[in-house]
């Protein structure tokens, strides 16, 4: 399998927005989705999800980004939701015990259903 | 036992090159993904938690790796030449706590030290040696 530094596309369903990742989310590309993140999340958008079905490894540095920026969509009174984790991706949510923070659905669609 | 040598950068830019050649090394040695990657994101953690430390020091020198595997474990060795650091020695974070503050770092170290047997030694000549052992019948 080859890996790919990090991709994100956005997209807008109503009043979510809906963030495709894809790559790798690790200690270089981790800022580049917490940039993304905390920008919308500054600019008054506190509902989102995160489609990480095409994200083929995250690490530590990914899981702290998608962490922060929970807390600030949450303090902000939306939520961010995640979507899409292949049983490597969703493995260290759960070896960190996170996996329970979030809210995790299958697809965007019962993401947004989710919000 | 198969051995691989490899050398990176002090910089980000090289985990992506390190995860592919673990990869392609290690690729073989388990039956499921979630182990393999179990190793690699082991073995990110190290690196980055090095390069991150060394960025700050003026020509950080390369980071040294060596790939071992037979049919009962893999072991990964550590090499660098940075001020001295023990990781086994670190007091473990909270992790109920880390994630109440939501607070984006501080767990690379919990996680490799989870996952992997690791040893630490002082480099000769200074630097730090660490050795990441798994042995195949946890997989």
């Amino acid at each position: 399998m080859s890996e790919s530094k990090l991709q994100i596309k956005t997209s807008n369903r109503g009043n979510i927005l809906v963030l495709s990742v894809a790559g790798s989310l690790d200690a270089l590309t981790a800022s580049q989705l917490n940039q993304e993140l905390k920008a919308r999340i500054d600019s008054g958008t506190s509902k989102l999800i995160c489609d990480l079905s095409g994200l083929e490894f995250i690490a530590s540095a990914g899981v702290g980004t998608l962490l922060a920026n929970l807390r600030a969509a949450q303090t902000a009174g939306g939520n961010l939701v995640l979507c899409g984790l292949r049983r490597e991706v969703l493995d260290v949510f759960e070896l960190l015990n996170f996996s329970a923070l979030f809210k995790i659905s299958s697809d965007v669609e019962a993401a947004a259903h989710s919000l | 036992m198969a051995t691989r040598q490899l050398e990176i950068q002090c910089a980000l830019t090289e985990l992506e090159v390190l995860r592919l050649a673990a990869r392609e090394f290690f690729g073989e040695c388990f039956d499921n993904s979630v182990d393999l990657n179990r190793l690699l994101l082991s073995l990110e953690e190290v690196a980055a938690n090095i390069i991150e430390h060394g960025a700050s020091l003026q020509a950080a020198a390369p980071i040294e790796f060596e790939f071992f595997k037979d049919e009962r474990s893999v072991r990964i060795v550590i090499s660098d030449r940075q001020p001295s650091f023990d990781p086994t020695q670190k007091t473990q974070p909270d992790l109920q706590e880390h994630a109440q503050a939501g607070k984006p770092r501080g767990l690379g170290i919990f996680l490799y030290t989870t996952l992997m047997h690791t040893e630490y030694k002082a480099r000769s000549g200074g630097g730090n040696v660490l050795t990441l052992t798994r042995s195949l019948a946890e997989s």
